[in-house]
């Protein structure tokens, strides 16, 4: 066999390799409750774990009615999540399914007392996806979350898994951490955990919409909504971070989507939006003197995306000058953003360590035992370079881009 | 009746006319269809044996009997006179004199004159073959948009002359055979002396050798007793009622078999593509008849795993469908009487049926068939809930899949069964060990020497010309490898 032929034969092979995964096991489809979304709160009546699943209620098609799938919630207790998931059966007549399971929300309490022991079964078993992605309710409970009303989708499971990543994506205001990467993150020194923070949010009531008026919210209308993310350190919850400054996060991270900037010529001002095109961040950790510190080097494409004012700011060199402008603003913001992680949180969200340990080895192994210390006197040099590529689909009379 | 095998070696027995025509007579006693026609020109006498309907009776009258009645005889009688009668009197194409009764039985029964003589042990045979002929149409099985639109008949000169004025060199070849020692069929070996593969060849009269049936009706008869392969689904000789087709199969090399009494001719070497290969994909534009080509390979895959991949994704796999796919399918099974395996099983039996019925039902009850088929069977039942409608679909478009290639038929629905069967034991574990099994039955089959996979693992353009794609003629510099050793059609560097 030519030369050829072995590497279509691999190639071939590795395809097939692929396909090769699953459960054998035959089991009809209209056996299997789909589950949507987990919420994991503290046990009642001694139990260690109360669990509310958001399943999937099939109505078949044909029926008259409704159609498209409707959430149904089941609840149980255990002692572990397994347990738990096992003792649902004894209410429902089918077995929970977890492979197109999106979300686990987890209440307040089980974030402050530790991850690590929840994750495993997640992990380990073989129908939850390790993209699972796991967020945290700044709600008393987790299960009031799964109890809303979707609003845009038929699920509310799946609408908060889609807002995360349109969030993250279009407003940069989260992270979504898909479960494999919380586990390393969770297990690798020199950098800390942060998982989405979900809350209830009310909405002022609308005439029109009598019907959705269910008795639980006592009348008003209330929607979830992704704000900001929470913040670990080692495997317990210690606080939250906003939106807008999870946004910079984001900047350091090399995470930022197609974000918005919102600036203004003075400080106080912020009409003007900046559409990110495309970002980098270079982290480069340098060592001086027995000091570490890091040089932080944003280089931002963006579009000048929207002036809300009368005055065309673009005049005269006015691209250069929105440059300067939005470079020193998200300097800023950078750079606030990081010192109040070190003064309140002291916890390497940034994984500024795990940069140290992958660049200079050596200095790492001295910095590590006291990597706490350092890292809340780290000392963070941050340069940003703003290039305004275009204007949208403006210009201005004389020709130029406006 | 004998057979006309058992009259090997004998002779008409007698000078007397009267006697041979008696023996003629006791020879074909019990078929009344055999004439004996007398004619006596100054004191000779003649007879005409042939048989009714098989005879051009304008042709006897005019050219055979008027010039025996008026004829100035010649004052000679004996072998003499049956010579003057051969060449100077008939006006017939073709006579042969002979006394070999077995020759002159051959010929009354394939509507040849024989004509005995008082005075002579020997007799003519005249060729006054006229039965009616179908006439040459385009067959129904193969038609085409573009290209000729000329069919074989079931005369099998008529057949050679379709391809032989197709390929006008003395190159061609044609050898005759006799097939059936009942029927006596016969049947002709063509091929293009140049190209032909010596060994093929060989291999093949070797077959056709040893073949020993009483009769063959169609050339199926001979192909299950030559095919490599016998009991695979896959052919290994190929078919066609389209002369434009075997010629382009005799300039690649391969050998025709035709066979009196049939439109359908045998090609051999037939190589696997050939099952997907159309004939109109060398009449229209390379591009179209790539798409053509690409589509048919995608329904055969379609056709052959579609269901087994549905079952062993809805019950073994579900991690594996898309989520909204997932909820709609589980919504479509809610409260279905039959497993996803049984359910499919007989919706693809009822497939086969509808599809079995539509091929044998006379045309006028078509409407019935459809109407049953997609009102009663598809709407109705998924209706009433006896089957759910993804079944349905995933039958309906494997059965749609599988029509576009015909030629492949009874492997694929064979192999569907088959690939199902795996998975609904082990899923995607079970079609996967299913089509390697598969694969190495398909690349082990050879068809007369020729395997029916060519290397289309080494990487060759000249391998893949016409395989996946249909290449641009000025691309088709080489014959496909195997079926000719002079594998270069045309001068390669001439490309526009």
């Amino acid at each position: 066999m030519k030369k050829s032929g072995k590497f279509l034969a691999a190639f071939l092979i590795l395809c097939l390799v692929f396909l090769l995964t699953g459960c054998w096991n035959y089991h009809e489809i209209e056996t299997l409750q789909v589950v949507a979304g987990i919420a994991v709160d503290p046990g009642q009546h001694g139990y260690k774990y109360h669990l509310t699943f958001e399943c999937v209620k099939l109505s078949s098609a044909g029926q008259p009615g409704k159609s498209g799938p409707q959430p149904v919630l089941l609840e149980a207790d255990g002692n572990s999540i397994f347990d738990a998931v096992r003792n649902t059966l004894s209410e429902s007549d089918k077995k929970l399914y977890f492979s197109q399971c999106k979300i686990v929300i987890i209440s307040r309490e089980i974030a402050k007392s530790g991850l690590k022991g929840l994750t495993d079964w997640f992990l380990r078993d073989a129908e939850p996806r390790t993209t699972l992605e796991f967020l945290v309710s700044k709600e008393p409970t987790a299960g009031e979350i799964l109890r809303q009303k979707p609003k845009t989708a038929d699920l509310l499971s799946f609408q908060i898994s889609n807002t995360l990543h349109e969030s993250a994506g279009a407003a940069g205001k989260d992270l979504p951490v898909p479960l494999y990467q919380m586990v390393n993150v969770l297990n690798t020194d020199g950098v800390s955990l942060t998982l989405p923070a979900i809350q209830i949010k009310k909405e002022a009531e609308t005439p029109s919409d009598e019907s959705g008026a269910g008795g639980s919210s006592s009348g008003k209308n209330t929607t979830v909504q992704v704000s900001g993310d929470a913040v670990f350190k080692d495997d317990k919850m210690i606080g939250f971070l906003s939106g807008d400054q999870m946004k910079y996060v984001n900047f350091v991270l090399n995470k930022i989507g197609s974000a918005l900037i919102v600036v203004g010529e003075t400080p106080a001002s912020q009409d003007i939006s900046l559409e990110i095109l495309s970002s980098s961040t270079r982290l480069e950790p340098v060592m001086r003197d027995g000091i570490p510190s890091m040089d932080i080097k944003i280089r931002t494409n963006a579009a000048f995306a929207e002036q809300d004012g009368t005055r065309d700011v673009l005049k005269n060199g006015g691209i250069k000058k929105m440059e300067s402008i939005s470079e020193s603003a998200i300097r800023g913001r950078v750079e606030s953003v990081i010192a109040s992680v070190q003064q309140d949180y002291g916890s390497d969200i940034f994984g500024f360590g795990s940069k140290f340990a992958g660049d200079r080895p050596g200095d790492w192994q001295k910095l590590k035992p006291d990597w706490a210390f350092w890292f809340r006197r780290l000392k963070c040099n941050v340069s940003v370079t703003v290039t305004i590529t275009n204007t949208a689909t403006a210009i201005n009379r004389e020709g130029e881009p406006s | 009746m004998k057979n006309s095998d058992s009259y090997k070696g004998a002779k008409l027995p007698s000078e007397k006319l009267d006697a041979n025509a008696a023996y003629l007579r006791t020879v074909f006693a019990g078929d009344d269809a055999l004439i004996l026609r007398y004619a006596v020109n100054r004191e000779q006498k003649f007879c005409l044996v042939y048989e009714d309907g098989m005879v051009n009776n304008k042709l006897l009258n005019e050219d055979v009997i008027k010039p025996l009645l008026e004829f100035r005889l010649p004052d000679e009688n004996g072998p003499g006179l049956l010579d003057t009668v051969a060449q100077r009197i008939t006006f017939v194409d073709s006579v042969e004199k002979t006394a070999d009764l077995e020759k002159l039985i051959q010929g009354i029964v394939y509507g040849d004159t024989v004509l005995l003589m008082d005075g002579c042990s020997e007799a003519l045979i005249l060729n006054t073959k006229g039965f009616l002929l179908r006439s040459i149409s385009e067959p129904e099985s193969e038609r085409v948009l573009r290209g000729p639109r000329e069919g074989f008949v079931e005369s099998i000169l008529v057949n050679l002359s379709l391809v032989r004025r197709r390929l006008r060199t003395p190159d061609f070849k044609v050898k005759y055979r006799t097939f059936g020692k009942r029927t006596k069929t016969k049947a002709a070996l063509c091929y293009l002396d140049s190209l032909v593969n010596r060994d093929v060849l060989a291999e093949l009269e070797r077959r056709l050798d040893k073949l020993d049936i009483d009769g063959t009706l169609d050339s199926n008869y001979i192909t299950e007793q030559i095919r490599d392969a016998p009991f695979s689904a896959i052919k290994t000789v190929g078919s066609t009622e389209r002369p434009d087709v075997v010629a382009g199969k005799l300039l690649e090399g391969r050998i025709a078999l035709f066979l009196d009494g049939t439109p359908v001719v045998l090609t051999v070497p037939h190589l696997f593509i050939e099952h997907f290969q159309s004939d109109e994909d060398y009449y229209l534009n390379y591009v179209f008849a790539t798409i053509g080509r690409i589509l048919r390979l995608i329904a055969f895959v379609v056709s052959v795993t579609f269901p087994a991949v549905y079952v062993a994704m809805v019950t073994f796999h579900q991690e594996m469908v898309p989520t909204q796919l997932l909820l709609s399918t589980a919504a479509a099974r809610q409260g279905m009487p039959f497993p996803t395996a049984l359910e499919t099983f007989l919706m693809l039996v009822v497939f086969e049926m509808l599809r079995e019925s539509g091929a044998r039902m006379p045309g006028i009850m078509g409407q019935t068939l459809s109407i049953v088929g997609a009102l009663v069977i598809g709407q109705a039942a998924v209706q009433a809930r006896f089957v759910s409608a993804p079944i349905i679909i995933i039958v309906g478009l494997a059965g749609i899949c599988g029509l576009m290639v015909p030629r492949i038929k009874g492997y694929m629905i064979m192999h569907r069964f088959f690939l199902l069967a795996c998975a609904c034991i082990f899923g995607l574990y079970g079609i996967l060990l299913g089509i390697i099994l598969l694969l190495v039955g398909i690349y082990g089959i050879r068809s007369f020497g020729i395997p029916i996979v060519p290397e289309i693992h080494i990487f060759h353009l000249q391998n893949y010309k016409d395989i996946f794609v249909r290449s641009p003629w000025p691309f088709m510099v080489t014959r496909p490898k195997g079926l000719s050793k002079n594998r270069v059609r045309q001068k390669s560097g001439d490309k526009p």
